[in-house]
């Protein structure tokens, strides 16, 4: 509103002048690099109030007095050119985009600001690094793209879920120590729906082709706003809007194939397999007739590779139209897609069917409207979990080459559960995970109103509603010949959840300058929202056959279950900004919160924050040194919380899922605690932006030390209390770190080279804990001065060489065979030392080749897989790894791994550092050659423009791990996961 | 905006609609009804009476083995290498004391609860506290040293009366023992008969007593407890043609005190009792020679042991209601209980009351009666026991209660060094679970394990 305001004001300006001075018209049109006309750019005489904006056609006239000047055309996402009049009277312009630029506005959440007067810290990924990656993920996307940002997914099932972490680990509860999402301005629903899913994340709703960018709110200024939920930061994703001119349509299309990345993991065959296993069986003191007996050696005339039964060639392919237009008052994006992928395990799939509508429209000068709306249908085919024994995933790792796949007379599919198979899990993946589908298809809908007022100039009133609403149905089917089937004829459930959330909000918002030396802006805001999900969930058992699944044809009816839940909000807030000539900044903002998840006395609380910038680049005494091109000074303080917890958690509950002979029953299922508070975060943040050689190096260092208290968790218990778990406030943790950008232009001119780099080193720590008492965590402790991700087990020793027999430290210096007198000692931590993201981008005429390297270092991750696959004996008849041969033999060897024996060999595989590795590595996440085909070429064939371009995603990894993939789950824990692949993509986007 | 804020200040007031407040769930009669019925659920859970605990004391005997390809259940158990960390013993030790919490809270209620009839009321409560004593009895028989070895002298497991967030440290044997009698006492008192065998009885209440009492080495009460459920009339030994079949029985035979009752729908599917031994399940662990030796060819119960592909299998608990492995557990069944009054009679030197009771059991498996000399009945009581109560989960607490060792004959390679197992080792009881080690500060760790 200001910027028109302006630009009214100029052309009054330029009407006066225009009748005192000589008339001299000068005309043009200016376009786009590609051609396209560019309406709304603004054309000013330098150094004058003489201007005017090109037409939706990109044409503009304007004129001026003086016969020699400067005109200087300028639009936002452009870099702005200048160009001497002369004696032309008619210039015509092509703007080249300017992504820099772009990011001069901010988006701060519930408004937006400028990169020169923002304060906190906010990190921005733009479109550009959106588009095209073949994921289906947002935040698969921000992995290694934003300093202070770290994305981890447990699973490379298409659509799983990421665990995004901002600035560390600051909260120890699962599902709190995420960011809070908000797209277009509305807070969001994401994460896990499902019932019976094992991973599914309804972010991948989202198409990222849609997002023009995403902003990360990390410290306490930018995320003190959105108070309660903020501690862990906020991921701001802002669709795309429409462009005035005439409309754009694009047309793009991507094809990819994926494969399995074997890393360092190689099983035995069957011949070294059977070798093996004759060896432990010998080890143990078995008669030669015996070994034959168990171990025949025609036993190795069957090799099959389970591992490639498992895995399959994934592919990735991706359609979609949209097209962006329209006038001064109304402007439109809209876009449907389709992006379908199927992944390297056999039976997993994810498609995604999206489309999208966005309007903005200035019903009067006062008085305008907005719509965001996305509908999309994802369904998702998944590998079941690792812990199934029907899973191609355990299967892979733990079937026994001895056994086959396909009977080799009649060819037909064993069962698995066939008596003399020797895998012990009684289960052929190959048959049985085609037969039992599991399922989830997900339905969103995802919108918002918005009508803003301008009551007077620099006063508006603005209101949104939002609604985000999704709907899960998911279908797990055994079929009743499979193994899983058996025992019940078969069993198929379905499961429907229904998530709504109803947002509104108004923001009162205004600004007041006084003698361009005080500035003042600042809103006032109010927001309900309320959430309710609804689950439901029927088993029917008996099926007559494999190809009946629905619950109609079921013999008889199993379990039914459901539930109902809900939670709200409401919310008051407030921000004031203050600047001083642009050159000193000083912002506060405010939000009170109440939930209905807190416990009476602590329904409502309250968050704030103080921050404060200066712009040295404005004082002459830097000027002066005519060293850099821009330099700020900032720093903030303040607090947010994480209202992240079960929506009924400080109760004591019953239970009624207990049911005894036929009779419903109620079992304690929650202990009570009325003290229950929210979690707090008080977040320090000091940043340093600086330029130099007119900004062609740019970059920030940020310092930031947050400190989180009242952690909430569901803490072990002693179990004579009933229950192992109970819902407490337990100490505080802290995150300091370091955060550094820098790009560099390296090149510029024909060919352009530019180097992107990020850099983060994150440095977590338990502050306090109640009582001092630490809190065991799978196979990691939460303890007093140690890192939240700290390894606790035994301190493997090595192999004894007179006997073979393992040996732990003592944890006093001394070594012990006995287990059972090792302790458990923190070995280490999960948490990497640094990581960081390398971009360099060349491009050369129409050419471009951009790389991007993603390193994470310093931390050791769990190989738990390892413990059974390298047992010494004790996992007798399964898969074993090729290492695992090499063992100790006889009194006097050396060797990592002890003497092998069937039952293994003093419990040599239990937990302990033998499992633990060195989990550092440098992965060439994304390669991309594109190519813009030439404009002459182009317009021959009446097309705005061409791009072809080929993507490899993971092409190279440099890392010791030892199993398939270095990037696990952010606990650091290998157990029988579903590993990432290598990705190859080729691509076209024409427009029109 | 003020008013809007109003109106939404009451939506701050949410309840849940699947649970409900303890407060609430305990507040009437018909709530601690409800509550029982989850008390017996937690019996059922697979790490206890579902299927783990009836298991582990046979893996730790010698009436099986576990076969060298298996699916790495019990390893522990059979090899007698116990960690802190063993997933099996610290879900026993959390089930059982969930089972404790169900019942107390119960028992504990009926200060305030006033509805319902006396009778009513009287078996409720005397079922809460029969499970109380069931559950405080399984954790000591598996975490503290028998009784008989010291007269309870050392650490049992702790007593709890009131389930809440604490840091209890433990209680003697002798103390456990202490209450476990007394509630059983009370229970016997305030229950009827009336919904035997699937829910807790007064006659339930007398035949644990008498195994109580035998693991106490107390023969006097151990007879008057057993006679009590012998005499009472209510229950009568299967027919020998009967017998083998009458564990695919599902819903009661006349021998039967105490079972836990398992429906179709609440199968555990590979994981039921029945099929860690089926061959079309893990079929992990198969009879050993030792027990096949035992059992002459004219007693029916060798009949549990068939042959599939060659090898051996138990069959005991083949499934019920047409689902593979599935078993109502028989906690208390007669045939335990006149074995229970044979062996202290024996004990006692009444030796013509224990033939006698000895006699029932033989014959009915299909053997001749026998008049051993007096020196010994103790011996052939004893090993009827082990043939009559084979794979029912007690092998393993007989032999050390008895203060015999464990002698396997056959012995794979998975029993390690436990092929032979005296009283008096220290891994002959769990090491108490390293998760509660770790959240309770005053819990001791048993002798030989790691604290």
């Amino acid at each position: 509103m200001k910027k028109i305001l302006l630009i009214c004001f100029m052309l009054m300006a330029a009407l006066i002048i225009d009748s005192q001075a000589q008339e001299r018209r000068i005309s043009g049109r200016v376009v786009d690099q590609d051609g396209l006309a560019l309406p709304g750019v603004n054309v000013i005489l330098k150094g004058s109030t003489t201007g005017t904006t090109s037409d939706i056609d990109g044409n503009y006239i304007l004129t001026v007095a003086e016969p020699d000047g400067v005109l200087v055309f300028s639009f936002i996402g452009f870099a702005t050119q200048e160009v001497e009049i002369g004696s032309q009277s008619i210039i015509n312009v092509t703007l080249a985009s300017d992504t820099k630029q772009l990011s001069e506005v901010v988006v701060t959440g519930y408004g937006e600001t400028t990169k020169s007067k923002l304060i906190s810290s906010i990190a921005v990924v733009n479109s550009e690094r959106i588009e095209n990656v073949p994921m289906p993920d947002v935040s698969q996307i921000l992995q290694g793209q934003a300093p202070g940002v770290q994305v981890n997914f447990g699973s490379g099932q298409p659509g799983s879920q990421g665990q995004v972490r901002i600035r560390g680990t600051g909260s120890l509860n699962a599902d709190g120590r995420g960011p809070l999402y908000v797209i277009d301005g509305v807070i969001i629903e994401n994460g896990n729906f499902t019932t019976n899913t094992e991973t599914n994340d309804i972010l991948a709703s989202i198409n990222p082709n849609d997002i023009e960018s995403l902003n990360v709110l990390k410290d306490a200024s930018a995320t003190a706003l959105y108070g309660a939920r903020a501690a862990n930061g906020v991921i701001l994703i802002n669709t795309k809007s429409g462009r005035a001119g005439k409309t754009q349509l694009t047309f793009k299309a991507s094809y990819g194939i994926t494969e399995r990345n074997d890393g360092n993991f190689e099983l035995m065959n069957s011949a070294e397999n059977l070798q093996y296993e004759r060896e432990l069986l010998a080890a143990v003191g078995t008669t030669q007739e015996d070994i034959d007996a168990i171990r025949p050696l025609s036993l190795a005339e069957v090799d099959t590779d389970w591992v490639d039964e498992a895995f399959q060639t994934g592919s990735t392919q991706n359609y979609e139209v949209s097209a962006s237009g329209g006038n001064e008052r109304t402007t439109f994006f809209l876009s449907g897609g389709y992006f379908q992928q199927d992944g390297i395990l056999i039976e997993s799939e994810f498609q995604r069917y999206s489309a999208r509508i966005n309007i903005d429209h200035q019903a009067t000068d006062k008085i305008d409207f907005g719509l965001r709306f996305n509908v999309s249908y994802t369904q998702g085919l998944n590998a079941t979990a690792g812990n199934r024994f029907s899973s191609p995933l355990l299967g892979a790792f733990v079937n026994s080459p001895f056994d086959r796949v396909r009977d080799p007379d009649t060819g037909e599919l064993f069962v698995g559960n066939e008596p003399d198979r020797i895998t012990f899990t009684g289960d052929n993946f190959v048959r049985s995970v085609p037969l039992n589908p599991v399922t989830n298809n997900n339905l969103r809908t995802l919108g918002n109103f918005n009508i803003g007022y301008d009551i007077l100039e620099n006063l508006r009133i603005s209101t949104k509603v939002g609604i985000d609403f999704v709907s899960i149905n998911e279908k797990d089917y055994f079929d009743p010949t499979t193994p899983d089937g058996l025992d019940t004829d078969g069993s198929s459930t379905s499961a429907y959840n229904e998530n709504i959330v109803y947002t509104s909000q108004t923001i009162l918002s205004g600004n007041k300058s006084v003698n361009n030396v005080h500035n003042f802006d600042g809103i006032v805001a109010f927001e309900f929202q309320k959430a309710a999900r609804e689950s439901f969930e029927a088993t029917g058992i008996g099926f007559a056959s494999g190809k009946l699944k629905t619950l109609d044809s079921s013999a008889e009816p199993q379990n039914v279950g459901g539930f109902n839940t809900e939670y709200s909000f409401v919310s008051y807030l407030g921000q004031l900004n203050y600047n001083y000539k642009n050159r000193y900044f000083l912002t506060t903002s405010f939000r009170r919160d109440g939930s209905s998840r807190f416990g009476e006395e602590n329904k409502y609380a309250n968050f704030w924050s103080v921050g404060a910038s200066w712009r040295l680049i404005e004082e002459s005494f830097i000027e002066g040194l005519n060293l850099f091109s821009d330099l700020k000074l900032r720093g903030s303080y303040g607090t947010s919380g994480n209202a992240e917890i079960d929506n009924f958690a400080s109760r004591g509950l019953y239970g009624y899922d207990a049911a005894y002979n036929g009779i419903p029953g109620g079992i304690p299922s929650q202990l009570a605690n009325p003290e229950l508070t929210w979690e707090t975060s008080k977040s320090l943040n000091i940043g340093l932006d600086f330029g130099f050689l007119n900004n062609r190096i740019n970059g920030t260092i940020e310092y930031y030390k947050r400190n989180s208290t009242d952690l909430l968790l569901e803490v072990p218990i002693s179990a004579t209390s009933g229950l192992t778990e109970f819902n407490r406030n337990v100490g505080e943790i802290q995150n300091s770190g370091f955060e550094v950008t820098l790009s560099t232009q390296n090149f510029v001119g024909e060919f352009n080279w530019t180097t992107d780099i990020n850099f983060t080193m994150n440095d977590n720590k338990v502050i306090e804990l109640n009582e001092d008492q630490d809190i065991p965590n799978g196979n990691q402790i939460i303890r007093e001065g140690e890192p939240v991700r700290s390894w606790f087990m035994r301190q493997w020793a090595g192999v004894n060489p007179a006997d073979g027999t393992p040996r732990w430290s003592d944890g006093e210096g001394g070594v012990t065979g006995n287990l059972n007198e090792a302790p458990e000692l923190i070995v280490g931590n999960a948490e990497p030392d640094w990581i960081s993201g390398i971009t360099n981008t060349f491009s050369y005429k129409g050419i471009s080749l951009s790389a991007f390297i993603y390193l994470m270092q310093g931390h050791e991750i769990f190989n738990s897989s390892r413990r059974f696959i390298e047992s010494d004996g004790q996992r007798f008849g399964w898969s074993h790894l090729v290492e695992a041969a090499d063992r100790w033999r006889q009194p006097g060897d050396i060797s990592e791994r002890p003497e092998a024996r069937v039952g293994g060999n003093n419990q040599a595989n239990s937990i302990s550092t033998r499992f633990l590795e060195d989990g550092s590595f440098i992965r060439l996440r994304n390669v991309t050659l594109a190519y813009n085909l030439p404009s002459n070429l182009i317009n021959r064939m009446k097309l705005g423009r061409v791009r072809v371009y080929a993507t490899g995603q993971n092409m190279l990894t440099i890392t010791d791990y030892s199993g398939f993939d270095p990037e696990l789950a952010e606990n650091g824990e290998e157990f029988f996961r579903y590993p990432n692949g290598r990705t190859i993509i080729l691509g076209i986007e024409v427009g029109f | 905006m003020i008013v809007l804020a109003i109106a939404c200040d009451n939506k701050l007031d949410l309840e849940p609609q699947q649970s409900l407040s303890d407060v609430e769930a305990l507040g009437d009669f018909s709530g601690l009804q409800t509550a029982l019925i989850g008390a017996y659920h937690g019996l059922q859970d697979v790490d206890y009476y579902g299927r783990n605990f009836l298991v582990m004391p046979e893996a730790q005997g010698d009436n099986i083995l576990i076969a060298l390809d298996n699916s790495n259940r019990f390893l522990q158990n059979t090899g007698y290498t116990f960690t802190v960390g063993n997933a099996d013993v610290r879900d026993l030790w959390n089930d059982v004391y969930l089972v404790i919490g169900a019942a107390n809270n119960i028992i504990n209620a009926f200060e305030t609860v006033t509805d319902g009839t006396e009778e009513e009321r009287n078996h409720v409560l005397g079922q809460a506290l029969f499970l109380r004593a069931l559950a405080h009895f399984d954790l000591v028989r598996a975490f503290g040293r028998p009784y008989t070895e010291d007269n309870g002298a050392s650490l049992g497991v702790p007593v709890i009366l009131i389930s809440e967030v604490g840091s209890p440290a433990r209680n003697t044997v002798s103390e456990v023992y202490t209450q476990v009698i007394s509630d059983l006492q009370q229970a016997r008192d305030l229950m009827n008969n009336n919904e035997a065998p699937f829910f807790a009885s007064s006659d339930a209440a007398n035949a644990l007593l008498s195994r109580v009492y035998l693991y106490m080495g107390d023969n006097a009460n151990a007879i008057t407890s057993a006679s009590a459920v012998i005499e009472s009339g209510n229950y009568s030994l299967v027919p020998n043609e009967d017998y083998v079949a009458s564990w695919q029985v599902a819903d009661g035979t006349p021998e039967e005190i105490f079972s836990l009752r398992f429906q179709a729908d609440e199968t555990y599917g590979a994981d039921n009792l029945g099929r860690i031994y089926l061959p079309e399940g893990y079929g992990d662990l198969r009879p050993t020679q030792d027990i096949m030796d035992l059992l002459a060819p004219e007693d029916v119960r060798g009949e549990f042991i068939r042959d599939f592909n060659g090898d051996d299998y138990n069959f005991k608990f083949e499934g019920i209601l047409d689902v593979p492995g599935l078993a109502s557990p028989r906690i208390l069944r007669l045939a335990e209980i006149i074995l229970n009054r044979a062996e202290a009679y024996a004990k006692s030197g009444e030796f013509t009351n224990a033939k006698a009771d000895l006699n029932s059991i033989r014959t009915r498996a299909g053997l001749a009666a026998i008049d051993p000399p007096d020196g010994e009945v103790l011996n052939e009581v004893l090993l009827e026991r082990r043939r009559e109560l084979v794979w029912e989960g007690h092998r393993s607490f007989d032999i050390f209660r008895n203060g015999e060792s464990l002698q396997r004959i056959e012995c794979n390679a998975l029993a390690l060094d436990a092929c032979t197992v005296n009283p008096s080792d220290t891994r002959i009881i769990f090491p108490i679970p390293e998760d509660e080690i770790n959240a309770n500060i005053n819990m001791v760790q048993n002798p030989g394990y790691r604290n």
